[in-house]
């Protein structure tokens, strides 16, 4: 049998995805319909830019944090963990096929919440100047790094679309291997997702009385290299085109961390 | 069974550090206040429930008391249990009604917190002031109520759903969701104005007396809306299980 269909059909028959699906799905549209303005010129492309840095990075994380939390534990809440372990494929091969899975979830979580986004303001504006520069629309984004102005906005969004699935599959990738070491989905949503929460609710709330201090400082480099930073794309406020090398090491370096962190981690735990 | 479950959820791992955390920050925040010389004795002590003590109400709802309704499929025993007498309508309204009183002695708990802590930061002169100062009782009993209606509402969709995720999910994104939509441009009985006060955080919040430019229209309401979700979800659950003959 296909491991890699097999792990698929597993995983669609998790009814909390669908929720969460229909939660982000309703949750982009209200948001996006508050900020609807008469059309004007390359304010499409302005919208599609702005979309993941300001809201959809969050809707991201919801449903990556749903998602990959049931993917391995639901083998020990359904108690056949033990007896995959016997099985010849159930190790190395259920693992790269569980991350395959992970890799194939993230793609579509990304171009599911674009095509939303793409649907809804391809209504209420006109889609021109895919081919125009980034420095004719004049406006601020919070991907906005220096030098980035020659590029058009369609290789904009090319490279947006790209980073985001890189970023997603990473943060996918850090969510797996807490779900080895923990195995209770609930227990890896509270703690990724309240991660997550947690410091965008300091981010908005309490580095206000702290921004000057030490601990302030800490606080906002964990929310700047962390996985709030990279997935909202904070990260690269202050950086030049000619520094790309950075965002390179900066993205791919915990993905081979993590997978390397991972393939242990399930290869210890799945001894007999 | 009343002893039992109340055991269960007082054992609860996550109980004891939440509350030394709680107490950690608001030490912190409160004589971060009362350093940069605010007179505004009562606003502060008022602001506790703002988001500290919301999210800590929140997340112990959502993730102790919520847990006591899905651990019995979760433990196997669920088909046992109910083949006993008492093991089916009188076990869940008794487990509604441990985790209601578990969540009351946690906000007697909080309010002691709050008030304590306030009244040593403060000076004396202040103190007697902010101990009689009718608003702060008045808070208390809309965060109570708050509590009580989130901690029925989540009983009766874990119940239902027989999922702990599920319930997490749907109760946490829309509790969650009433920090994120903030603002005055919200038109009163939009859907932007239900999904910030629609969902108990507003009442979880204190937000109810505090409130400048609420009216007794919002409030009647806010109540009908409330009572339409907890009436909904209590009718949904009953036919749920009657069809799985669990009443």
């Amino acid at each position: 049998m296909n491991l890699k269909i097999a792990e698929v059909k597993k995983f669609l028959l998790f009814k909390e995805i669908y929720i969460a699906v229909v939660f982000c799905t309703g949750l982009t549209l209200l948001m996006q319909s508050a900020i609807v303005s008469p059309d004007e010129p390359f304010y499409f492309w302005k919208n599609m830019h702005d979309f993941m840095g300001y809201v959809g990075y969050w809707m991201v994380a919801i449903l990556l944090v749903v998602g990959v939390s049931r993917i391995v534990p639901f083998e020990n809440e359904t108690g056949i963990d033990e007896l995959l372990k016997t099985y010849k494929y159930g190790k190395r091969k259920l693992l790269f096929a569980k991350l395959w899975l992970v890799l194939i979830y993230s793609i579509v979580v990304v171009t599911f919440l674009y095509s939303v986004v793409f649907i809804f303001f391809s209504s209420n504006y006109r889609i021109n100047g895919v081919n125009s520069m980034l420095v004719e629309g004049n406006y601020q984004s919070p991907w906005d790094f220096k030098g980035i102005g020659n590029w058009t906005n369609g290789q904009y969004f090319l490279f947006q679309y790209i980073y985001m699935i890189i970023a997603s599959f990473s943060f996918a990738l850090f969510l797996f291997l807490i779900s080895i070491l923990v195995k209770r989905s609930v227990v890896i949503m509270m703690i990724c997702g309240g991660l997550f929460a947690v410091l965008e609710l300091i981010k908005r709330f309490l580095l206000l009385y702290f921004s000057s201090s030490e601990i302030g400082y800490v606080l906002s480099l964990l929310y700047h290299y962390g996985y709030n930073g990279m997935l909202s794309a904070f990260y690269m406020v202050n950086l030049q085109i000619d520094e790309l090398w950075k965002l390179v090491v900066y993205l791919f370096v915990p993905i081979i961390g993590l997978v390397s962190m991972i393939t242990y981690s399930y290869e210890r735990r799945a001894k007999c | 069974m009343l002893k039992l479950d109340l055991k269960k959820l007082v054992t609860n791992r996550l109980v004891l550090p939440s509350i030394i955390v709680v107490i950690v920050i608001w030490v912190f925040t409160i004589f971060h206040k009362h350093q940069s010389g605010s007179q505004k004795i009562l606003e502060n002590t008022l602001s506790f429930w703002n988001v500290l003590g919301s999210l800590t109400v929140g997340f112990l709802i959502l993730f102790v008391t919520t847990r006591l309704f899905a651990m019995d499929r979760e433990e196997q025993v669920e088909e046992v249990i109910h083949t006993t007498k008492l093991g089916r309508r009188t076990l869940f309204l008794m487990r509604i009604k441990t985790a209601t009183i578990f969540m009351l002695v946690i906000i007697l708990l909080f309010t002691c917190i709050q008030l304590v802590i306030s009244v040593r930061i403060f000076n004396t002169g202040q103190r007697l002031t902010l101990l009689t100062e009718l608003s702060l009782w008045q808070q208390t009993i809309t965060v109570l109520i708050g509590t009580l209606l989130f901690t029925i509402f989540t009983a009766l969709i874990c119940d239902s759903f027989k999922s702990h995720p599920i319930t997490l999910i749907i109760c946490g994104l829309f509790f969650g969701l009433s920090y994120l939509i903030r603002g005055s441009m919200i038109h009163k009985y939009s859907l932007e104005w239900i999904l910030e006060k629609g969902f108990f955080s507003f009442l979880i919040k204190g937000e109810l007396f505090r409130a400048t430019s609420i009216d007794v229209l919002e409030i009647g309401i806010l109540a009908l809306w409330y009572s339409i979700l907890i009436i909904g979800m209590y009718c949904l659950n009953k036919h749920l299980r009657a069809r799985r003959k669990e009443i």
